[in-house]
């Protein structure tokens, strides 16, 4: 049940994404709606967190993107085994664990399309990118993290209210 | 006092009193004295009116707030109908007015043939500059075909499906657009950015550009049709060791506003790579 409710979410995130949350830009940067639902998502309590769930997610941007699908699925699949990696060593730490995935999720995306497109050969600047592109999307990423978590923690309670803790 | 029947002077007198008055009130002399005898009787008739019209008021409250209320709902109601009615007016008249513009682009160039596209999406990567348009192969939109606005040059199809296409802008990095430059009419090639920024490369350092100069597609490589305007040439840099001049452009297409684009369908783009002399 679960599992169909988490790819639903990301599709509608992913669609979202396309159509609405792109046209929110800060200099080049935008937010990342998918990955922040799937950062959420993961760090639910009552979710078992996995790096297989960036693979719905890459998929789904993917068919959407300019860019080739490996590229995005590997940049999901990295960015929720960070997630998964810091919700194993923060347990205690909820908010810590969520900015510290969203800052990591969002680097390891952008690092992987940047990667990509400095081996396509296409004439990117890596300095100008990390500056007009990857730390405005970042600062986004930190300020809708909060608000996404809080949709998604109600969503969670709503799916099944007795594995959340009292 | 008492009146004599048989003394007439009493009589004459009263008479011109009264007289003396009626001649006074009539000249507004006695103004004052009236208004000052009648003040208390007005304020006694005003307070005497307003206790009875509280006391009906409150008789009658009851079915006035009623109406009252029912005839708020049924305003604010109208006033919500409306206020659609008005946004979706808006809207059909922002529609209308980019249609027409398009037409009058569209009958500019009688030679072309277009296709009218709704651009429902961006690319989820904010490292690639594509736009998502409603149109696909079941309404004859081909790979490589360029796309344009009222404008003037948007980009070309990259890549396409059954009910949608993805369109390369030209401030992608990976996108090149021979170029001309007018009035010089120096051929140049014009590159996006990651930054969305337009430059033209590969201008001959003996050319004479300025800022202001108008850039148009050229036609050499066979990717677009010639003479579609793409931009204004904002800045010149020419370097004494360098082999060409750079310009930077500003486009006349607002590409974060891009709402309807025009797909030329009758343009076959020529693919040069077997005429490319490999190393």
């Amino acid at each position: 049940m679960r599992v169909l409710v988490g790819i639903g979410i990301l599709l509608g995130a992913a669609l979202l994404q396309v159509t609405l949350v792109m046209r929110i830009t800060l200099l080049q940067g935008s937010a990342d709606l998918v990955l922040l639902i799937l950062i959420s998502w993961m760090l639910q309590p009552g979710n078992k967190p996995d790096w297989k769930w960036g693979l719905p997610a890459g998929l789904m941007l993917g068919y959407a993107s300019g860019l080739p699908d490996w590229v995005l699925l590997a940049g999901y699949a990295g960015a929720a085994g960070i997630c998964q990696l810091l919700k194993q060593r923060i347990w205690q730490g909820q908010l810590l664990a969520l900015l510290s995935a969203t800052v990591l999720g969002t680097l390891c995306i952008h690092l992987v399309t940047l990667s990509f497109l400095f081996l396509s050969a296409d004439p990117i600047d890596a300095v100008e990118a990390l500056n007009v592109i990857t730390i405005p999307s970042m600062l986004l990423n930190l300020i809708f993290i909060l608000p996404v978590h809080a949709i998604m923690s109600e969503l969670s309670k709503l799916i099944s209210p007795t594995e959340q803790p009292a | 006092m008492r009146f004599s029947k048989n003394n007439p002077y009493q009589l004459i007198t009263l008479v011109l009193l009264a007289a003396g008055l009626l001649l006074l009130a009539l000249g507004g002399y006695l103004s004052p004295i009236f208004s000052s005898a009648l003040r208390p009787v007005y304020g006694l008739q005003t307070w005497l009116y307003d206790r009875f019209q509280a006391i009906q008021d409150f008789v009658n409250a009851p079915t006035d707030i009623t109406r009252l209320r029912q005839e708020n709902a049924d305003l604010s109601s109208e006033n919500a109908t409306l206020q659609t009615q008005i946004i979706a007016l808006q809207q059909q008249v922002t529609e209308i007015e980019l249609l027409s513009a398009l037409l009058d682009f569209a009958r500019a160039r009688p030679e072309n043939a277009y296709q009218a596209a709704a651009v429902i999406g961006r690319d989820p990567s904010p490292f690639l500059h594509y736009v998502i348009i409603n149109r696909g192969s079941d309404d004859g939109i081909r790979r490589g075909m360029p796309v344009v606005a009222q404008e003037g040059l948007v980009g070309r199809v990259a890549q396409v499906t059954a009910n949608a296409a993805r369109v390369e802008l030209i401030t992608d990095p990976a996108a090149q657009v021979g170029i001309q430059l007018q009035p010089s009419e120096v051929d140049g090639v014009l590159t996006g950015s990651i930054t969305g920024d337009l430059s033209v490369d590969l201008i001959p350092q003996d050319a004479t550009l300025q800022a202001g100069d108008l850039v148009f597609t050229s036609g050499i490589g066979g990717l677009f049709p010639s003479s579609i305007l793409v931009g204004q040439v904002s800045s010149v840099r020419q370097e004494a060791q360098a082999l060409f001049q750079t310009a930077t452009v500003q486009p006349v297409v607002d590409f974060t506003r891009l709402e309807i684009v025009l797909v030329i369908v009758n343009f076959q783009p020529v693919d040069l790579t077997p005429l490319l002399i490999n190393p």
